[in-house]
């Protein structure tokens, strides 16, 4: 009997503390993101774009999403994660071309897929149901 | 090709434990709540095994889930009569005294072709020897005879049996069980003895037991075979 209990236990604080630490994460990688986009989108919004900075800026935050990648791909579905990357590889194109608006578009559904990520792996009635 | 491979070595460990954990049990002795589990669990292996998208984790979760819930209402139903007859069910009776209890059989959903084809896989052809059939938990029918149609037993001549205890294995496939050794109070320079008498020694014998009233049965490993 007390076996049973100890397993159930066990499990249940497996489980619940991956949560809280995967969620964490998730958070970081997100809140961090958000503040990448933000800040090339600031620029691309201004009358006088500097392409070279945004160029290297969103090159630094692919390179950052692909180090954090690794380690989402444990827990997030792929198909998830490549939607970002997609829109990542399409705003490499975008600054190549200068297109402000494509590229401002770009960013905005790179911030609606990460909040869906973050969305889906939330707890609430809604994603059990 | 190889990470499909991998994946489904680690999902079928990780069922196997899980299967070990949940308990010693027959798969038509299953309760209705831990057969439910085991074809979910099947399924749920599956998912990830075959879709590398998909992070293993996603498997290994919901079938701990799943055993919390079988260990829980394993839980449950050891403390509790009542929580048993929700989760198990109870076992109904097809035939009380030699009589088939209509209403329960209807109530069963078992026709009268199903309770004699049962029967027959409870080696009883005719529906007149059978004093009790009950329906078990798990889908199984227990048959009871009529006492002049069950098959005899010594008590039935008034003869009392020797006593005769189970038999203990000694040696499997050349290994010494030293544990049966020390049930039956012998050691191991008394198994070489015993099985001096056969022309070998432990470790060339595939099967060495001994029964009830100490005698030995050994058969030698056959080299070929190895």
């Amino acid at each position: 009997m007390k076996r049973i209990l100890v397993v159930i236990s066990i499990i249940f604080v497996l489980v619940i503390s991956m949560n809280i630490v995967l969620k964490k994460h998730i958070g970081k990688v997100c809140n961090e993101m958000y503040s990448r986009i933000d800040e090339i989108k600031q620029e691309l919004m201004k009358e006088e774009t500097d392409f070279e900075k945004v160029r290297s800026n969103s090159q630094k935050m692919e390179d950052y999403w692909m180090s954090q990648y690794d380690v989402l791909a444990y827990y997030i579905e792929h198909s998830e994660l490549d939607k970002v990357n997609i829109q990542l590889a399409g705003l490499q194109g975008y600054v190549a071309t200068e297109d402000n608006h494509e590229s401002v578009a770009n960013l905005d559904t790179c911030v609606f897929i990460l909040q869906h990520i973050q969305d889906r792996e939330t707890l609430k009635l809604r994603n059990i149901f | 090709m190889l990470i499909i491979f991998i994946r489904s070595i680690i999902l079928y460990i990780l069922v196997l434990f899980v299967m070990r954990i949940m308990g010693k049990r027959q798969i038509g002795q299953l309760q209705p709540f831990e057969l439910a589990i085991s074809i979910m669990i099947a399924d749920l292996a599956t998912i990830p095994m075959a879709d590398v998208g998909i992070p293993i984790i996603n498997g290994i979760v919901p079938i701990l889930g799943l055993l919390v819930m079988q260990l829980l209402i394993s839980f449950i139903n050891m403390k509790s009569l009542k929580a048993r007859s929700i989760f198990s069910g109870k076992p109904a009776i097809l035939i009380y005294r030699g009589k088939i209890d209509e209403k329960t059989l209807k109530k069963e959903r078992i026709t009268i072709n199903e309770l004699q084809e049962r029967l027959r896989g409870n080696n009883v052809v005719n529906l007149a020897d059978v004093e009790y059939a009950i329906l078990e938990t798990s889908g199984q029918m227990t048959v009871i005879q009529k006492p002049e149609k069950r098959n005899a037993v010594p008590q039935d001549f008034n003869i009392v049996p020797e006593y005769e205890g189970i038999p203990y294995d000694l040696v499997i496939d050349g290994q010494v069980m030293y544990d049966n050794l020390s049930i039956i109070k012998k050691d191991y320079k008394w198994l070489k003895n015993q099985t001096k008498k056969f022309g070998i020694i432990p470790e060339e014998a595939l099967i060495v037991t001994i029964d009830g009233s100490d005698k030995i049965f050994c058969q030698k490993k056959d080299k070929k075979a190895e």
